[in-house]
């Protein structure tokens, strides 16, 4: 019987296991060793040992440009995002007629193309005549020039960011209708009120689906790439050069391929401490249902 | 103007073109028999993309055929070309049928045809050549050739064209030749070039009741005018420093410059480069005669600043004629550059052809770059749509009397004779150096940094950069 399953499971997978092996692992695997090299695309790959890992840590000005936009981005988005799409989830969850139209209505920036939301938010936030200024001159506030101003082009950004919370909209409704209802009954025999519940119960329970959101957010959110290359370009001045834009401007115009490569093994190791990092962290805050505070 | 539409008269002067084009190529050394028959080709093509045009097609042509010599085996050719949206897809068909008229010339001879998108060429010519599968003909524009030249891409031509007694090598105009040349040796043809000169709304003209802009305009005319025509919602004139256009249109003139001669350093501190940055700069931030990005961004929901009609006067290049000619719902003309206080200089730029350097048939391959590039080839594919700037002096009479082009479109041959430059850079490690540049350009542009500051640091920055090109030159 065992080995019935194990054979299933092996069938099941393997899909993805060659489609792995065969369209993906050969890259990753060329990837870093083309990260040795010298390689201008149009002649022959040079061995050039650490020499891309060097210059990237020590000499190229726009690399730690890039990695501030980026890290600027992540750490105002990413808690930005799962914020506002965990209140969203809540409002979502509530039993109100119409709900199901607000869910679909909140997903669907989700599931649009990232070049037209793009679009959409280059003339949202047009300094002229963009509805976020409309807005912001109702309330007697004039607008900056978002895109156009070095100082307001990344929190624009920032802003566009909080468009694409449909999925983790959605993972937290998840979660929050899985969440056992016996734990608010106790709580409410306890005398705690609706704020009591959300922060003792509702949150506790929901760690390991915020923990989980954040991890996928903050590794998306340094691979941002298609929204500044429709939008700025990595301008103005530089103020929007993401990581992600900067590597493939190495790639495709500067004609770097080792160096590229060379980011991109730079970005794997930025993301995966960043993620130890949180999942060494997890183990104070986050909460699995029957653990004990801090155990596993 | 009216919409790009190939009349049958016109493709009935084709027709002569393609029978001189045959004979010519059937005249060639090699040939060792020619085989002549008149037959009549006809074809209707309608592109509805976004304009619906219809081409008729109907040529009476001498047919030529030339014999393969004995024992020649079949060659098939892979040619990777680009075009652009902006002839709605009106080019590549006429280039099939250009190279249907080869094949049946050199039956021994296959070109297998890959169109490109252009924003896509490029990177997909990288890939392959990466690859080592680049086809036997590719495509390059003019500001990438060298970068492709020093890379030993292409293979040397100089040798074939002199042998063709039928191809005329001196016919280009000789600034676009610098382009497809390294050390002394042609690694490419151009098949289009187009430079940037001024281009003017005749309608707001005439309602101003202001004279057309002709060769006497200066900078100083240019401003004045620009003030005449600048409202709340109408602006003079549209185009600020930017791209391979600011060392030939908006700095030469006062006798700037961005670069040294070989791009080994970026000289853009020196005086003449700062006035003219500072003059083109007050255009915007103390004369107000030019939108804004963002009045720009609103403006391209109606086609552009040029095409929403709200601008009097931009610089602009041929190939834009289809799409203004599609769009734009006022008359336009075209004019010179506007002369500098030192000078009257623009910039220009195309693309060429080349044959890649591991082609098995490089003879053939000439062949087909000879007909492409030819002046009947120039005359059939380009000068007769109208879409761009043939580089050859001999086929701008052709293009001249094509449908849609400007009324004074002559200007454009001036410019391409007498006063166009290349629009730099074009160096290996230019396009590194460009991000420096429009990081610079961009913060002067915002006014987050005065034209000195900028300046300082866009050589400060760049040169290095540039410093590599001394030690790839040796």
């Amino acid at each position: 019987m065992r080995a019935r399953e194990e054979f299933e499971f092996y069938v099941g997978i393997s899909p993805w296991i060659l489609g792995f092996l065969l369209f993906t692992g050969g890259p990753i695997v060329a990837s870093l060793a083309i990260s040795f090299t010298e390689w201008r695309l149009l002649s022959p790959p040079k061995w050039i040992s650490l020499q891309n890992y060097v210059e990237l840590l020590t000499r190229d000005e726009a690399i730690w440009v890039s990695l501030g936009n980026t890290a600027y981005y992540t750490v105002f988005s990413v808690p930005l995002g799962i914020i506002v799409s965990m209140c969203v989830a809540l409002l979502l969850n509530q039993k109100v007629p119409g709900t199901n139209v607000f869910r679909t209505l909140f997903y669907l920036p989700s599931v649009t193309s990232g070049v037209a939301m793009s679009l959409l938010w280059m003339w949202l936030l047009n300094p002229e005549f963009g509805l976020v200024n409309l807005g912001l001159s109702l309330v007697g506030i004039e607008g900056p020039a978002w895109l156009f101003d070095p100082t307001w082009a990344k929190p624009a950004l920032v802003l566009m960011s909080l468009w694409g919370i449909g999925s983790s909209t959605v993972v937290f409704l998840a979660g929050l209708q899985g969440m056992p209802e016996h734990l608010y009954d106790a709580a409410k025999i306890d005398g705690a009120n609706q704020w009591q519940e959300f922060w003792n119960v509702t949150i506790p329970m929901m760690t390991p689906t915020i923990f989980f959101v954040m991890v996928t957010a903050i590794i998306g959110s340094f691979q941002t790439f298609t929204t500044v290359y429709v939008m700025t370009g990595g301008g103005p001045g530089w103020a929007t050069l993401m990581y992600g834009l900067y590597l493939y401007n190495n790639a495709f115009e500067f004609l770097k391929m080792g160096y590229a490569s060379a980011m991109a093994w730079i970005l794997f190791a930025i993301i995966l401490a960043l993620t130890l990092l949180q999942m060494l962290g997890a183990r104070r805050w986050v909460y699995y249902e029957g653990d004990v505070r801090g155990g596993m | 103007m009216s919409g790009k539409v190939i009349s049958r008269r016109e493709m009935l002067r084709l027709a002569a073109l393609g029978a001189v084009g045959a004979a010519a190529s059937a005249c060639a050394p090699a040939t060792p028999e020619v085989i002549r028959e008149t037959v009549v080709v006809e074809k209707e093509v309608e592109v509805e993309v976004p304009v619906q045009q219809t081409v008729e097609v109907e040529v009476e042509v001498e047919k030529v055929v030339t014999v393969a010599p004995e024992g020649q085996e079949p060659v098939t050719l892979e040619s990777a070309i680009a075009f652009t949206q902006a002839d709605y897809g009106l080019q590549y068909q006429v280039i099939e049928q250009w190279r249907d008229i080869f094949q049946e010339t050199y039956p021994w001879i296959t070109v297998n045809l890959a169109f490109n998108d252009w924003t896509e060429h490029h990177n997909k010519m990288l890939v392959l050549a990466a690859a080592n599968e680049l086809p036997d003909f590719i495509e390059v524009q003019a500001s990438r050739s060298l970068l492709w030249i020093i890379n030993n891409v292409f293979l040397a031509v100089d040798e074939y064209a002199a042998a063709d007694a039928q191809f005329n090598a001196d016919d280009f105009f000789e600034p676009i030749m610098d382009y497809y040349r390294w050390e002394g040796k042609t690694y490419a043809y151009p098949y289009d070039h187009g430079p940037n000169i001024l281009a003017y709304n005749k309608t707001m003209f005439d309602a101003a009741g202001e004279a057309y802009p002709d060769e006497t305009w200066t900078y100083e005319t240019m401003l004045e005018k620009a003030l005449a025509f600048t409202s709340e919602d109408t602006w003079g004139y549209s185009g600020m420093p930017r791209s391979w256009l600011l060392e030939p249109n908006f700095l030469m003139p006062w006798g700037g410059l961005l670069f040294n001669e070989d791009e080994t350093e970026c000289v853009i501190t020196m005086p003449e480069s700062i006035e003219a940055l500072k003059w083109w700069l007050d255009l915007r931030f103390m004369h107000e005669v030019a939108p804004t990005p963002a009045q720009s961004e609103v403006l391209a929901a109606a086609g552009g600043d040029f095409v929403s009609g709200k601008v009097a006067f931009v610089g602009a290049e041929p190939w834009f004629a289809p799409t203004w000619n599609a769009l734009a719902d006022f008359q336009w003309d075209v004019a010179p550059w506007p002369t500098g206080p030192v000078a009257r200089t623009c910039a220009g730029l195309g693309s060429g052809y080349g044959i890649t350097k591991d082609t098995t048939s490089p003879e053939d391959a000439w062949k087909w770059l000879a007909w492409m590039s030819s002046t009947e080839g120039l005359s059939f594919v380009w000068a007769v749509t109208g879409a761009s700037t043939p580089p050859r002096k001999s086929v701008f009479e052709v293009y001249l009397t094509a449908g849609g082009v400007a009324e004074h479109a002559r200007y454009f041959y001036d410019a391409m004779n007498d006063y166009m430059k290349i629009g730099r850079p074009v160096s290996p490690y230019g396009a590194e150096f460009t991000a420096i540049r429009d990081r610079e350009m961009d913060l002067m542009l915002t006014g987050t940094k005065s034209v000195e500051e900028a300046c300082a640091d866009m050589k400060a920055d760049g040169d290095p950069i540039l410093a590599q090109n001394a030690e790839l030159y040796g």
